[in-house]
């Protein structure tokens, strides 16, 4: 029997804000333990928790990216249920009322969308540290640590309308790079600031209803989602195929092994009680509220991406790395505006080419639009030439600003003829072996020549009237 | 709503009850619940869904991040070790 | 202990200092003459530190208004530094790292807090016989109840301990120990004052308010309070905040008094009514119109309520788990174990048992029947008093349907306790203001409290109607006759 498989996704991502969802704790990532904490992430007796304005603007921002309609009411709902990393007893949660509803992802290098249900915001568990060997099952003791607790996130529910372990990860790098692009999320998978969880079923092709789902939980790599999307695909089959059940399950996938294995059963029944947290009103979004989040939030990747290529033609190349640095983009962007008569290609190819080399090597993210469109415009107009470019760029990283870049290279590029002239002749003066070499027919020795006009002035001198002068004086000589 | 099973319900809320409490607390949660049954005599639908009895906007936080530290968070913890709290082992054998 | 101006007024003449003021209610409170079991546990340290310091900013001409008079908290408001157990076992030893707003804003106006009060345990209850520290008596009568669950906070006001307390109310747990102890308690408009620091019991119910000889010292403790308070989602900017201020002796005249049939019937103690019945009657004279109503909700009111408030706390009570906190039951052999072991030992009955009616009720398969049809009934509640005030601008009923009663009486019959609350729930589904306020005594000599509900942030108004009819009543600063005079040397 040939079987297909019916995937939905659902996406913790972290929110990009400095302070936890509903407290003025710090979200900072590797602090000591219980040190980002409050009287409300520790849970402590009276303290209430207060919503984080700029969690709601970012989560409105996900919704707006995504094309979802963001709801004038939603409503946090209590999740209840025991375990010593929710202090509370209970997760605040967006269940029947959620922020954002529909909306989807548009996957084109499959021609393909996938549909959202919904966006929730949640507050994230804290982390439990297990002591003694074997991990959970051996440990002797655990040990609590609040700093994640209540940190913002934000649940993004897709349709199950993922078909493959590729759709799946496409899904989720897609998802990924429009909310770090947005910058609603940091991205970071290794902290733990974006996971998928992954709802798998298989049912015979044909058959229109869905097969018994399992959930893997936790998953944070793109490479672990296609893997065990993959791996509990095939089991799904093999147990079906040979006259099993598929039970309803929640699994954990072991990386190493890359396998799923099955949670304890006591883990999986749960009667979560939601209702309404008492706590918190009702979330009310005005279309006051999204207009403004629409004019303060970024252009759509899609959007940028259809500018870089179509009205800019940048190299696919330079539109790649554009696309995954923002900072960079917005550099290039900003130099773009206030440089004049330069080309968006030139200024691309000097961002993604050495500058963005010498930002790497200082572990900088960006340097002054401003300074580096002053350079621009002095490279277009010939008063510097590339490699007085190139020598100054490291200098620009480490803040140097323009004005004291200029004042170096004192006028800029030399291009004054009878300035020129004066260097070449000396110089010719000098290597008289040389300009023979060059009258014999060797014009390569020509670039002997030009170094040392080069050393002369500095490195001012215009390379090309430099050549043409060495050129027509040995001709004429 | 003659027996109510206290075993699901003791699960849920984490709670350990002696065998007499069980059956006392059943008898009494039986009464109370049939007491509870006058709400079906209410037939009439509220307007609104409740949400809340007064409908004024709430209170938010800018997000601007604050310390707090305080001796009496690890002087009252039962156990703490480097700042962290302990706790028993997660899972029993059985 | 006189009331909040005349003590004032003799530190602020140097009649005496703060000092004097604060030992001599720590005094009345470690004495306790009538053996009231009130206060269980004073402040010695904090309270004469505080004293100290508003003696010296006396001394400069810079304290503040109520510089140097005592107050008592009770035990589920936090102060920084101070134990805090909501009088339960599972918060022996804890000490708040935080102070509430409420006691903060009280410590601001110069109040300094003395000692934590005698409660119920975890506000559950309305005899303040469900206390790890024991019962409290009641000062009229010290074989009876004094109401609860704020019973500590009412006895001492009424035995003269300290001028005022604070309570909270979540279904009457201010009114009617305050309608049992003969003194004056409001549970103001839902939101007023911040719950920031009150350790929860029903959030959307529970509002902190005053104990006080009059009516008076309600309203300038409320005014300390009350407002708006980044830490609380749920509080209100409020348009009118002084209480104690603008008072008409007028107030009644042309009001529109509403009373509720139901609220007049013979479940009610007869006493009761006709002391119910002479206040309409003064209430006419004053200028006001008087009219019976009919509001067909009041049991369904209950039933909503005992849904609704355990379901919320069984939640609210989920972080005592002995992880972070308080007690934690060392003889475990698991984490699951640590905490049900924890819980089961850490809580008295009548929590445990509103927490297992409140998981049964939010428990799949019961939810939409209970927890569901419940907010539905809230909604219908809520809407019939937004009705009622259209019509009428005080509601006025018995705060309960009898006085207090014996101790010991209904401990082991939850559903008549429940029934004690009758009167006041109604007022807290809909978020409301009422206070309670004694009227009369009963023929056993046991205090009558009248309530008086307005509607939605009209506190002010509710204030002034009720100083009015205090002056006619005569009840004010009438302490049991077993009260020592020492209690009222300052």
């Amino acid at each position: 029997m040939q079987f297909e498989p019916v995937i939905g996704l659902e996406i913790h991502a972290q929110l990009n804000t400095k302070s936890k969802l509903f407290c003025s704790a710090s979200t900072e990532f590797g602090a000591n333990p219980n040190t980002h904490v409050t009287p409300v992430s520790l849970a402590l007796p009276g303290a209430l928790p207060v919503l984080n304005k700029r969690a709601v603007e970012l989560a409105v921002m996900a919704g707006l990216a995504f094309g979802c309609d963001i709801q004038s009411r939603s409503v946090f709902a209590r999740k209840n249920y025991v375990y010593p990393d929710l202090p509370k007893g209970y997760q605040i949660s967006q269940f029947e009322h959620p922020i954002c509803l529909g909306g989807a992802v548009v996957l084109a290098e499959l021609n393909k969308t996938i549909d959202i249900t919904r966006i929730h915001m949640e507050e994230d568990a804290g982390k439990l540290v297990h002591q003694g060997a074997n991990g959970i099952s051996g440990a002797h003791a655990s040990y609590v640590d609040l700093n994640r607790a209540g940190v913002p996130l934000i649940e993004i529910v897709s349709e199950p309308q993922i078909q493959s372990p590729k759709e799946a990860r496409l899904y989720m790098e897609r998802v990924h790079h429009i909310l770090k692009f947005m910058g609603v999320c940091d991205g970071d998978l290794e902290k733990g600031s974006f996971r998928c969880d992954a709802n798998i079923s298989v049912r015979p092709v044909g058959q229109s209803a869905f097969g018994t789902r399992t959930e893997v939980k936790n998953l944070n790599s793109f490479r672990s989602i296609e893997q065990s999307v993959q791996y509990e695909i095939d089991r799904q089959i093999s147990v079906i195929s040979s006259g099993g059940t598929i039970i309803q399950q929640t699994m954990h996938f072991d990386e190493e092994r890359g396998e799923t294995i099955a949670l304890r059963s006591k883990e999986n029944a749960h009667d979560y009680r939601y209702f309404p947290d008492p706590d918190l009103k009702p979330l009310i979004v005005t279309e006051d509220d999204i207009a403004s989040v629409r004019l303060a939030m970024r252009e759509h990747p899609d959007q940028v991406l259809n500018r870089l290529t179509t009205d800019r033609q940048l190299p696919s190349h330079d539109v790649k790395v554009l696309m995954q640095d923002v900072p960079l983009l917005d550099l290039f962007e900003s130099t773009c505006a206030i440089a004049k008569h330069v080309s968006p290609k030139m200024i691309s190819k000097w961002i993604v080419g050495e500058l963005n080399a010498e930002l790497k090597l200082a572990k900088k993210t960006t340097v002054k639009a401003h300074d580096l469109a002053q350079i621009m415009q002095a490279l277009a107009a010939k008063k510097l030439s590339s490699k007085m470019v190139k020598d100054c760029l490291p200098k620009l990283v480490q803040g140097v600003s323009y004005d004291i870049l200029s004042d170096m290279f004192g006028d800029g590029q030399v291009s004054d003829m009878d300035q020129l002239h004066g260097w070449v002749d000396a110089v010719m003066d000098e290597h008289p072996d040389v300009v023979k070499k060059i009258q014999g027919g060797k014009v390569a020795s020509a670039n002997f020549l030009m170094g040392q006009v080069m050393k002369m002035s500095q490195g001012r001198a215009n390379p090309d009237a430099v050549r043409r002068i060495i050129l027509d004086a040995c001709a004429r000589a | 709503m003659s027996h109510i099973d206290l075993s699901n319900i003791m699960n849920l809320s984490a709670l350990e009850l002696t065998p007499e409490n069980q059956s006392k607390y059943a008898d009494q949660l039986s009464s109370i619940l049939t007491y509870m049954d006058v709400l079906k005599t209410v037939t009439e639908e509220p307007k609104e869904a409740f949400l809340w009895p007064i409908h004024m906007d709430a209170v938010t936080r800018e997000d601007s991040p604050i310390a707090f530290q305080h001796p009496l968070i690890e002087e009252n913890a039962p156990e703490c070790s480097m700042n962290r709290f302990v706790v028993p082992k997660i899972l029993t054998d059985n | 202990m006189g009331n909040i101006l005349g003590v004032a007024k003799k530190i602020a003449n140097k009649d005496c200092s703060c000092e004097q003021v604060v030992r001599h209610a720590l005094a009345n409170v470690t004495t306790d003459a009538l053996g009231l079991n009130a206060v269980v546990e004073t402040f010695d340290d904090i309270a004469l530190e505080t004293a100290k310091k508003w003696d010296q900013h006396i001394a400069n001409g810079t304290a503040p208004a109520y510089a140097g008079v005592p107050f008592l908290i009770k035990d589920n408001m936090c102060l920084e530094g101070a134990h805090v157990t909501c009088c339960s076992a599972i918060l022996t030893g804890y000490k708040s790292p935080y102070t509430s707003t409420a006691i903060s804003r009280a410590m601001d106006a110069g109040f300094i807090p003395i000692g934590r009060t005698n409660m119920d345990e975890f506000a559950m209850g309305s005899s303040n016989e469900h206390s790890v520290y024991g019962p409290v008596s009641n000062p009229w009568n010290t074989d009876y109840v004094p109401g609860g669950s704020s019973g500590g906070s009412a006895a001492a006001v009424a035995a003269g301990m300290v001028p005022v307390t604070l309570g909270s109310d979540t279904g009457g747990s201010i009114r009617q120990p305050a309608a049992y102890c003969g003194v004056v308690g409001m549970k103001p408009t839902y939101g007023t004052v911040s719950r920031y620091g009150l350790v929860a019991f029903a959030s959307s119910l529970d509002q902190i308010g005053p104990f006080g000889q009059s009516v008076d010292d309600v309203a300038i403790m409320l005014e300390a309070i009350c407002g708006q308070d980044p830490n609380d989602a749920t509080s209100e900017k409020l348009a009118v905040n002084a209480f104690s201020q603008h008072v008409s002796m007028d107030a009644l005249s042309g009001k529109r008094i509403g009373v509720a049939n139901q609220l007049m019937s013979d479940y009610v103690d007869a006493d009761i009514r006709s002391a119910v019945e002479v206040v309409m009657k003064k209430m006419v004279d004053l200028g006001a119109t008087v009219d019976f109503y009919d509001f067909p909700y009041i049991e369904e009111a209950l039933a909503t309520y005992y849904i609704l408030a355990p379901a919320e706390a069984s939640s609210n009570l989920s972080r005592f788990d002995g992880v972070r906190y308080g007690m934690r039951h060392m003889n475990a052999d698991s984490l699951g174990d640590m905490i049900k072991k924890t819980r089961q030992h850490g809580f008295g009955d009548e929590v445990k048992r509103r927490i297992i009616l409140g998981t049964y009720v939010l428990s799949s398969g019961y939810y939409d029947a209970y927890y569901a049809k419940a907010q539905s009934v809230r909604a219908v509640v809520t809407e019939a008093y937004a009705k009622l005030f259209r019509e009428f601008d005080v509601l006025c009923s018995p705060t309960a349907p009898s006085t207090a009663f014996l101790k010991g009486r209904h401990v082991d019959d939850p559903m008549t306790m429940y029934l004690s609350d009758i009167a006041t729930i109604p007022v807290n589904l809909a978020g409301l203001p009422a206070l309670s306020m004694p009227c009369s005594l009963s023929s056993q000599g046991l205090p009558i409290g009248l309530q008086l509900t307005g509607a939605w942030f009209k506190d002010h108004d509710l204030l002034n109607v009720a100083t009015v009819l205090e002056d006619v009543l005569g009840f004010t600063q009438r302490y049991p006759f077993s009260v020592p005079e020492e209690n009222h040397a300052i």
